[in-house]
């Protein structure tokens, strides 16, 4: 399913589904020919129920490839993951606060994900 | 400088000031030296009192020393380890920083001011002391340059306030630390290089008569460098309407980290009293206070002789009470101990071991 907004910018989410009990889900922004990609894999709430739960990591890339960002639940039930440039950590997500720091030695940047 | 890298350089220090033939009267000291504007300065008490829509604030310091000092030519050389910690603080802050959990819906409207500074260090020093603290002259001073070395630190700050009205709150504050770790993910950190510096206390008396004046100075003038001082910088703005944190175009959090090269300043505590003692009576009165980050903490004191025992009751702001048993000769000649009892007039009291010195 594709929504398209009056600024052009679409939102398509899909499910694929793997097996009875587990799918692939996915969100894409699209904004001015980027796209971000956020997908994870869904899993039954439990057997004969049609409600999913996240299975593992979501994983966030951008259309260019430099950027890639794990999320997932952390033990404070807050968001927690990493931030990847290529394949160097810039980055984590603890309590629901995103810490970046840049390769070039600038200072880090703090934000919370709300 | 090799000497300042640990205490068991100091200690090898002093065990070979101690065995060289020119060295006069020595002395081995623990002291521990606190103040409170208000309560004690434990999560106890702070954990029972209530959060207010007043300006209330506290003031407190505390610092310990483990000092070994000999006299070289008339000139006295010390070695010390020192951890000294100033807070100024609003009671709101104390209260959050004594509670684990606070339930905000428990508050009434209003705006609750958050404020506080807190800076924390441990050193160790080699230094002199200069000055006629033993002459019989009524003008006395002493000044005690030292070269300092840092083994911890912690320096917070933060200004703000939470506002709470029907259904909503919001936080708004801005916070900001430095320490020896960092703050949020760094794989770059570069090595911490704390250097050495200076520090200057001092002290100047004058006495007339049954009357004395004093002034104490504390770090009046310090610094040291630190290259690759950790920071953080951290912007809160933080809207909650039914119990649900709400969007805004700000983040509830943003800020920065990093490192940067500083030079630090040691706490400074200043202390003036005056003081009145009758040529033959034991007891002795005294009015004084203590400044520390721009504030003041009032205090007077009454203290009683008798024979090798020294008691002696102090207030502060009025609002605690001390009691100080000062004994000399305790169980070795020359040993002198001291304990302290202190109660907020609510909740325990706090008791402990102030002082003991030795001299040989």
């Amino acid at each position: 399913m594709t929504m398209t907004f009056a600024d052009s910018v679409t939102i398509a989410l899909t499910e694929t589904l793997q097996t009875w009990q587990t799918s692939t889900l996915g969100i894409n922004f699209t904004s001015n020919g980027s796209t971000l990609y956020m997908t994870a894999k869904g899993k039954n709430k439990s057997d004969n129920t049609n409600e999913q739960v996240l299975d593992g990591d979501i994983t966030v890339t951008s259309s260019g490839g430099i950027y890639r960002a794990t999320l997932r639940e952390g033990s404070d039930n807050k968001g927690a993951g990493e931030v990847f440039q290529g394949n160097t950590q810039i980055g984590n997500i603890e309590g629901g606060v995103l810490y970046l720091r840049q390769t070039n030695g600038s200072n880090g940047r703090i934000i919370s994900l709300k | 400088m090799l000497l300042l890298t640990n205490g068991r350089y100091a200690a090898i220090f002093f065990l070979c000031v101690v065995a060289t033939p020119f060295t006069g009267a020595q002395t081995l000291s623990f002291k521990l030296d606190s103040a409170a504007g208000q309560g004690l300065l434990t999560k106890d008490y702070w954990a029972r009192q209530s959060m207010t829509t007043e300006a209330k604030a506290m003031t407190g310091y505390a610092d310990s020393q483990v000092k070994a000092k000999v006299e070289v030519y008339g000139t006295d050389v010390f070695v010390e380890k020192r951890q000294q910690s100033v807070l100024h603080a609003t009671q709101n802050v104390m209260v959050l920083a004594a509670n684990n959990e606070l339930n905000l819906g428990q508050l009434s409207n209003g705006t609750y001011p958050l404020a506080a500074e807190m800076r924390k260090f441990e050193y160790t020093a080699v230094g002199v002391t200069w000055g006629n603290l033993q002459s019989s002259s009524n003008l006395q001073w002493s000044w005690s340059p030292k070269v300092v070395k840092i083994n911890q630190f912690k320096v917070n700050q933060g200004d703000g306030q939470i506002t709470l009205a029907s259904n909503t709150a919001q936080l708004q504050a801005n916070t900001h630390s430095q320490g020896m770790q960092t703050f949020a993910f760094d794989p770059y950190a570069k090595q911490l290089d704390m250097g050495y510096g200076y520090s200057n206390d001092a002290s100047l008396s004058y006495k007339k008569d049954d009357w004395s004046v004093h002034w104490t100075g504390m770090n009046i003038f310090s610094s040291i460098e630190v290259n690759g001082l950790f920071f953080s910088q951290k912007n809160y703005q933080v809207n909650q309407a039914n119990g649900k944190i709400t969007s805004s175009d700000i983040p509830s959090l943003t800020g920065s980290y990093g490192q940067v090269k500083q030079k630090l300043k040691l706490p400074v505590i200043n202390e003036i009293k005056a003081s009145h003692a009758g040529a033959q009576s034991a007891w002795r009165q005294e009015l004084g206070a203590v400044i520390i980050l721009d504030n003041l903490i009032p205090w007077a004191a009454t203290a009683y002789q008798w024979r090798d025992y020294s008691v002696q009751t102090k207030t502060f702001n009025l609002q605690n009470l001390r009691l100080t048993v000062a004994k000399q000769n305790f169980m070795l000649p020359r040993l002198s101990l001291e304990v302290m009892m202190e109660t907020a007039f609510q909740d325990k009291p706090q008791a402990g071991v102030t002082s003991l010195v030795y001299r040989f």
